[in-house]
């Protein structure tokens, strides 16, 4: 590029041709035509408005060695189809004016996007000359651009500059006059489409030959039509005989394929000219990312590089969470309690039992795992700033399409994992009723933050350092029921076809710890909110059934209820209290813990302590299976009615829960029984 | 090589646009090119990276507003 020859070194002529030469201007939004009409045309334009058109038609003189140029500045445009008015503009000026010249300006930086246009303009009767512009911008981006090696693959001239900083603009005159004179031969080289397209091309265009109106090329007309262009198929189907239309309209209909495979060779040429002229650099942060992908996101390795994850967070939500919850424990519900209970020391027995037993026995006992909880929902937040949570979304879907699930329903199927209800709400995106059933009915398997919730404050009690491994098998065990029972229903219901996905993930960054702070308060709120209104009201409910009519737990409403299921939870080694804590965590899943916490009245000790001398470890493994696969809280069940728009189905989603609960419940209380008696 | 875009998409799966330039042994820009024409074309479909559920299941949703997934574009079928 020559840097010493500028615009405003362009002299006034001193002879003037007798006909200017026209020039227009072609190219996509924002590769600087603008820049390089101004520059050329200085104060010698002029703008009105395409005849009959609402869209600006820009038009300038200018002059260079005594040759007078007319430069007509075309709209912006990314093709020459006819689906907008400025690309009907561009082509019907190049068809019926014929410039001289066409100049294309062409991003470097973008060349691909540029050189779909030029794949259009090559065909029109008009030389085409491009102006490699903004290849200061592409070199700044390492994105070097062999002009010569593009002119030799285009077949036509190629001038690389920069219209801002006026580089090259006398290179481009030079080429452009030389080209309006004929010194220049042109040979584009032009895309092409496959044989059997050819073939069909060659049909239609002896059927239209004779009959295409000018000045429009024959080949071009053909062309068009076979991408469908609804312009040129109106014009065509006037301007032909009706039974000769009629043939070539039953070619048309046979051949609809034909409009993608035109589309498809310019694909393919534009492939080969950016294979050809271009070499981009592999940027290190991307080239970061992208290392870093080649494991996070393979089908094998990813999977495990997830489970190991996963592990991760569970590990340092105990280690970390666990002793604060104690203290939690100890310190806050208890001291609460025992102020309660002095103060109310004159008050009725029941009053002092309700509050001190049921509300902070209850949604107490939920409070006390608020820092476990906040651990849990700051590494996720981590997690998901830093980038990887979009990792596991794609991770997840392949998992999912090797076990034949339908690749639509895994975003709801991911948003499970924070909570059930948007996970069906979520599969509205899924058009097809089959698969977006049994989305729904999958959905309930994924667990969700309470069922975490009280995997995460029961785990510890009864498997101490175990926990991070009970918890990290717990949700093994959840997605392989979830796979099972995929594969199975999916044959049943689905027909196997999947839908296909293109996700764009983000850059690994260093995380923003303001923005994890922020999803932290807010989520932990919202479990506070909800601590504080339907665990308080599911408390004090269980609080009465559990106090009357006799005064204990024991002879209580519930005691009764609970011990007449109690038979089908012997089946899994269940008492009736945990039977009955299983029953009330189908208003809210935290309501276990509470229920547990009101009928054990834990808040004179530790309701961990309590639940770990109380139950043998079989029991403790079957009731936190059953509470993982167990039936979803209420507004889930609510929303699953809601969307299929059906009780059969609800009951059935409800029925199949309850089933694969009883069944994986009962399965491990006596697989876990029949190792511990080794 | 759009026609050999739509055979890959056909097969089903979820793709990253330099899963689909290796396939295709091309650059992502290109493939971005062809993935716009395909949604203008109707044969894929843009996603609307928001969270579907209703205003009033998402008021108390702990996920509201962190539920969003990076996907841009889904076959219709």
């Amino acid at each position: 590029m020559s840097t010493d020859r500028t615009v405003s070194q362009v002299k006034t002529p001193s002879v003037v041709r007798e006909r200017p030469i026209l020039v227009a201007l072609a190219g996509q939004p924002n590769v600087g035509k603008s820049t390089l009409f101004n520059l050329l045309t200085g104060l010698h334009q002029h703008v009105g408005n395409w005849p009959g058109k609402t869209v600006e038609r820009k038009e300038g003189t200018f002059t260079r060695d005594g040759t007078t140029y007319r430069l007509v500045d075309l709209p912006g445009t990314y093709s020459l189809t006819a689906n907008s008015l400025a690309e009907l503009i561009a082509r019907e000026f190049i068809i019926r004016e014929r410039p001289d010249v066409v100049i294309a300006v062409v991003d470097a930086a973008t060349l691909e996007r540029s050189l779909y246009l030029v794949a259009e303009l090559l065909p029109l009767p008009a030389p085409v000359v491009v102006a490699l512009n903004m290849m200061d911008v592409a070199q700044q981006e390492g994105i070097q651009v062999e002009p010569k090696v593009l002119q030799a693959a285009l077949g036509v001239p190629v001038v690389p500059m920069s219209a801002v900083h006026k580089i090259g603009i006398q290179e481009l005159l030079e080429t452009v006059e030389r080209m309006a004179r004929g010194e220049i031969p042109y040979t584009p080289r032009l895309p092409q489409i496959r044989q059997d397209q050819r073939q069909v091309l060659d049909s239609i265009g002896e059927r239209i030959a004779g009959y295409v109106p000018s000045p429009y090329p024959p080949e071009w007309v053909a062309l068009k039509l076979l991408e469908g262009d609804p312009e040129i198929t109106a014009m065509m189907r006037s301007a032909l005989p009706p039974e000769r239309w009629d043939e070539v309209h039953a070619i048309l209909r046979a051949h609809d394929d034909a409009q993608v495979a035109v589309a498809s060779g310019r694909y393919e040429w534009i492939g080969r000219m950016v294979r050809a002229a271009v070499t981009r650099p592999r940027a290190g942060q991307i080239g970061l990312t992208e290392r870093l992908d080649r494991w996070v996101t393979h089908p094998v390795f990813g999977l495990f590089i997830l489970a190991g994850v996963l592990g991760l967070v569970f590990w340092l939500t105990y280690t970390v969470g666990a002793p604060l919850q104690g203290l939690m424990e100890t310190y806050v519900v208890g001291t609460l309690a025992d102020g309660v209970r002095s103060l109310l020391s004159g008050a009725p027995a029941w009053l002092s039992s309700l509050l001190a037993d049921g509300v902070i026995g209850g949604a107490g006992a939920v409070l006390t795992f608020l820092p476990i909880l906040v651990l849990f929902f700051a590494t996720m937040a981590f997690l998901e700033d830093v980038g990887y949570m979009a990792r596991v979304a794609y991770v997840m879907d392949s998992f999912m399409r090797l076990i034949g699930l339908h690749g639509k329903s895994f975003l709801p199927l991911f948003l499970g994992f924070g909570c059930n209800v948007p996970a069906v709400l979520g599969t509205r995106m899924i058009e097809s009723r089959r698969a977006r059933l049994l989305t729904i009915l999958l959905a309930p398997l994924v667990p969700c933050t309470a069922r975490m919730a009280v995997v995460v404050f029961l785990a510890p009690a009864f498997f101490g350092a175990a926990a991070p491994l009970v918890s990290w098998g717990l949700v093994l065990l959840s997605l392989t029921v979830l796979a099972l029972t995929g594969i199975l229903l999916n044959r049943i219901l689905f027909g196997g076809r999947r839908s296909a996905f293109i996700m764009e993930l983000p850059l690994y960054h260093l995380p923003n710890w303001r923005t994890i702070g922020l999803s932290v308060w807010q989520r932990s709120l919202s479990f506070v909110r909800k601590a504080g209104t339907v665990i308080v009201v599911v408390s004090v409910v269980i609080w009465l059934l559990s106090a009357f009519p006799g005064g204990s737990p024991e002879e209580s409403f519930l005691a009764l209820l609970g011990r007449w299921l109690e038979p089908a939870g012997r089946l899994l080694g269940l008492d009736w209290r945990l039977t009955v804590a299983l029953l009330s965590s189908f208003i809210a899943k935290e309501n276990s813990i509470a229920t547990l916490g009101v009928l054990f009245r834990a808040n004179e000790e530790g309701l961990a302590e309590i639940l770990a001398a109380t139950y043998p470890l079989p029991t403790a493994l079957a009731f936190l299976v059953v509470q993982v696969l167990f039936i979803p809280c209420v507004a889930t069940v609510g929303t699953i009615r809601q969307e299929t728009a059906s009780w059969r189905w609800t009951l059935f989603s409800v029925g199949l829960l309850l089933a694969i609960a009883f069944l994986a419940g009962g399965a491990t209380f006596h697989i876990a029984r029949w190792f511990g008696s080794f | 090589m759009l026609e050999r875009l739509i055979a890959l998409l056909e097969e089903g799966g979820t793709y990253r646009v330099a899963d689909l330039a290796r396939a295709l042994d091309t650059t992502p820009e290109l493939v971005e090119m062809m993935l716009e024409d395909l949604a203008r074309r109707g044969r894929i479909q843009p996603v609307e990276p928001t969270c579907p559920s209703s205003p009033t299941a998402c008021a108390d949703c702990p996920l509201a507003g962190h539920c969003s997934v990076p996907l841009r574009f889904q076959t219709s079928k």
